[in-house]
């Protein structure tokens, strides 16, 4: 790899969601705990599960798979709550499980535009490749936005949207 | 705008606070100028707040405010010399310059701005100078002297120590032939010479300036030598040119400029006291107070905690030394936490003051746009509130008293037909009482009238004139804090648009507390503020909704109670119950929080609190009460947002979440206005 590539290079937390690979910057990422009771919030956003202690601090958390849409599952022993920064504050995301660390070059990112046509792709900063896998470089911002809760895409049944995402993903 | 070079940015920011300081203190003394309070201590600290601002604004290169605030200088050096009165066009010219002055500083923070030009305000201020001017007769000497150089706190130390070594101390005092071109090197020769005699203990001008030139025709100093009168005139007379020569004992004990009887002045009655406003202080980052605050109140919870366990152990292990001596270790620490409990929460209360003393100058303002005389009077300024609370307070009082100025006092003629001085009154009034406190807004004006209220808020369709019909006056009166009622003919300015009181009784609600209005037509109208000392540790009651805990903080509290189903009735769709003589809604928490479906064929007993806030009351039924607890309340940040209902939540001491219970917003969402209906509905 040419010298002048060491700088942009990007290093990623990998989870997964419903089978889908996704990735954060891992500065983003303040760090991972096992998920834990949540206690619920009245009137907050159907994604929102509630609010838990985190050392004295309290951090709202949100189901990733209800975010999406996806359909729900039982939490196993994989499951993670990765604690990330929105805006400065601390939001908890509750993903199926944390699966590496690691650092790829800038220009294995593809821009989302390449590839994918739906709306979903505002919350995407691009797909990575790696060894014929299928990465998709999360957004942290849009995906906590409240805002996009009423993006067209989500009037899409969950599992509508996650066929479009992974085909679109997928193609080549 | 082109700053002076070598000016840092941390310069600039030491500037903007230290002007914006100086800036508010000239409002306030100003407005206290104009209502009689002429004192040579106000006028010297006017003085000296224009005097800094010129030098500071020259230092950074901001010309046009240097400048201004020289020409503001000079109006008030002639007023320190009791050359002129302060009259209404003066006091105007002082406040339109001190506007332009904050427009000036206001240059330095957006860029964009186009220059403000200061020809007005200096016109303003030098036509005051022409009216008035007058020479200085040399019988004014005396006075110029002690005007001239300001005891402070440092130089009466230098004296007293000079005396006491025996040595004496002398106020020299000589002019210089205005014809002379070499006035600057007689001030020197005079220095110098004075040097020789003793110690100089401070000269008018300064020794640097001297070497500047910045002098005039007259220098004075005072001179601890142990030569006596005789032989320092001696030697200072060999100096040409010099046209007069005074040397006196300054008098420290005698004020001659007896034009404060009034003032609390003290033995040291030469003594430039700075006023008793600064007190030692430093500045410190409001967020790490904020911290701070926080893991007090955190550490309030664990020793609540600590405590309970340590009781525990002691039942179960009664008699062992070890358990013994904890259960006292516990005793000890508990009162150490609390003592730092109360110390913490005295850091974040903050004097009222800092709210109301923008007032004075706002209401003057107000009454000379609206052609009203008005005095206004403030007490109670020095009582303390949270901060919290002062942050949020300042609006709605603003708008109470636009509405006391606007709508209140009726103008001089109207007041002189009706009898009253033409002069009406507002006072803003601040106390502690038990554990709230309540500021009151009064004035003597054309009071509310209950009979055009009700009008009113038929017309709009605000009450059926039915009910209307029914309204007691104090109650009719309350009608004013609705949305969309405002009897104004014609919006003013800032007020009477209908949408103000409406939104001062929300905010004061936010703040978890209550206001009220009085009123007696012709006579005058009263607000009624009362807000809670609020700490960031709140008493609450803890209870349980379909597993999940709530705390309701206590102060909303007025008593826990058991419901039977039976007991409930049905009134237009809405479920309520006959608590004491009144008719409460019953709101099921959990099934207002959406966590249960509304069923109400169960039959039994129910735990319930009655509650109360914002003027409004309830039934809160829950599945079971859990006791009294105190907790640190924590806001649930900016992501979850205003969720009506809830303030926030807390940790207990074992770790578990609770949400905290914003009472107001619960029975105003839940409620709302249907509590007119149903007391009346019944009746």
């Amino acid at each position: 790899m040419p010298a002048n590539n060491r700088i942009s290079e990007k290093h990623l937390v990998l989870f997964t969601i419903a089978g889908e690979k996704y990735a954060v910057d891992i500065n983003d990422v303040y760090e991972i705990i096992r998920t834990q009771p949540v206690t619920r919030v009245p009137k907050a956003p159907f994604f929102v599960e509630g609010i838990i202690n985190l050392r004295g601090k309290i951090v709202p958390i949100i189901d990733m798979r209800k975010r999406f849409e996806l359909p729900n599952a039982e939490q196993t022993k994989d499951s993670r709550i990765m604690v990330v920064d929105s805006n400065g504050e601390s939001i908890g995301i509750i993903v199926d499980a944390v699966t590496e660390v690691l650092r790829i070059p800038a220009d294995a990112i593809e821009p989302p535009s390449n590839i994918i046509v739906t709306s979903s792709s505002d919350y995407m900063l691009g797909i990575a490749k790696r060894d014929g896998d299928m990465i998709v470089l999360l957004d942290l911002s849009k995906v906590l936005s409240k805002d996009q809760v009423s993006s067209p895409d989500f009037e899409k049944t969950g599992q509508q949207h996650a066929e479009t995402h992974m085909t679109a993903a997928i193609g080549q | 705008m082109n700053l002076a070079a070598k000016t840092k940015r941390a310069d600039l920011l030491i500037f903007l606070q230290e002007t914006d300081e100086l800036l508010q203190l000239l409002d306030e003394d100003i407005v206290k100028l104009e209502h009689g309070g002429v004192t040579p201590d106000l006028l010297n600290e006017i003085f000296r707040a224009a005097h800094t601002i010129k030098g500071s604004a020259a230092m950074i290169g901001h010309q046009r405010m240097s400048e201004l605030a020289h020409a503001m200088e000079t109006v008030l050096d002639g007023l320190r010399k009791g050359a002129h009165q302060p009259n209404t066009e003066l006091i105007d010219a002082l406040l339109a310059s001190l506007d332009t002055l904050k427009a000036l500083k206001e240059e330095l923070t957006s860029p964009q701005r186009k220059e403000v030009d200061i020809s007005l305000p200096v016109s303003m201020l030098k036509r005051t100078l022409v009216t008035t001017e007058s020479t200085v007769s040399s019988t004014k000497l005396p006075q110029e002297i002690e005007n001239k150089i300001y005891l402070n706190e440092e130089i009466k130390e230098k004296i007293q120590s000079t005396l006491k070594n025996g040595e004496r101390v002398f106020l020299i005092n000589a002019h210089i032939d205005e014809n002379s071109s070499w006035n600057a090197v007689r001030c020197f020769q005079i220095l110098t010479t004075a040097s020789k005699l003793g110690k100089v203990i401070h000269s008018v001008p300064a020794q640097k300036e001297i070497e500047e030139e910045k002098v005039s025709f007259q220098i004075t100093l005072l001179l601890a030598t142990s030569h006596d009168e005789a032989e320092l005139r001696q030697e200072i007379l060999l100096i040409p040119e010099l046209t007069d020569l005074q040397i006196t004992v300054p008098d420290l004990t005698e004020q001659t400029n007896a034009a404060d009887d009034s003032s609390s002045l003290t033995e040291n009655q030469l003594t430039q006291k700075p006023t008793g406003k600064k007190k030692q202080t430093i500045r410190i980052d409001i967020e790490r107070l904020d911290n701070l605050m926080e893991q007090i109140g955190e550490l309030v919870v664990n020793r609540n905690r600590l405590a309970q366990l340590s009781k525990l152990l002691e039942t179960k292990y009664k008699g062992d030394e070890t358990i013994d001596e904890l259960e006292k270790n516990m005793i000890q620490t508990t009162k150490v936490v609390n003592m730092l409990q109360q110390d913490i929460t005295k850091i974040r209360m903050l004097p009222l003051e800092i709210v109301f003393n923008g007032f004075p100058r706002m209401v003057r303002d107000l009454a000379r746009k609206a052609d009203k005389k008005i005095d206004f009077f403030i007490e109670g300024q020095e009582t303390e509130v949270d901060r919290s609370i002062i942050e949020h307070i300042k609006d709605p009082l603003i708008h109470l008293l636009r509405n006391a100025v606007d709508h209140g006092i009726e103008p001089p003629e109207q007041r002189t037909a009706a009898g009253k001085p033409e002069t009406g009154t507002i006072v803003l009034s601040a106390y502690h009482e038990q554990n709230h406190i309540t500021i009151t807004i009064t004035d003597d004006g054309k009071g509310l009238d209950p009979v055009s209220i009700k009008h009113a808020a038929v017309q709009k369709g605000i009450i059926s004139p039915e009910r209307a019909a029914r309204l007691s006056d104090a109650d009719a009166i309350e009608l004013i804090f609705l949305p969309g009622l405002s009897t104004a003919q014609k919006a003013t300015e800032v007020s009477g648009r209908g949408v103000g009181l409406d939104v001062v009784k929300t905010n004061i609600e936010a703040l978890r507390g209550s206001v009220t209005v009085s009123s007696e037509k012709n006579k005058g109208t009263r607000f009624t503020l009362m807000l809670p000392l609020t700490l960031a540790i709140l008493p609450a009651l803890l209870l349980e909704a379909e597993k999940t805990l709530c705390a309701i903080p206590l102060a909303d509290v007025i008593e826990a109670a058991k419901v039977r189903t039976q007991d409930l009735k049905t009134i237009r769709g809405n479920r309520v119950i006959m608590w004491r003589d009144t008719v409460l809604s019953v709101l099921d928490l959990a099934m207002i929080f959406g966590w249960r479906k509304p069923d109400y064929n169960k039959n039994g007993e129910s735990d319930a609190v009655i509650v109360k806030a914002g003027g409004l009351k309830a039934c809160l039924i829950a599945d079971s009460l859990k006791g009294q607890q105190e907790i640190v309340l924590k806001p649930l940040g900016n992501y979850l947002g205003d969720t009506r209902g809830i303030a926030g939540a807390s940790i207990l001491g074992d770790g578990n979440v609770t949400l905290v219970l914003d009472v107001a917003t619960l029975l105003s969402s839940a409620i709302g206005n249907k509590n007119y209906e149903k007391e009346y509905a019944l009746s």
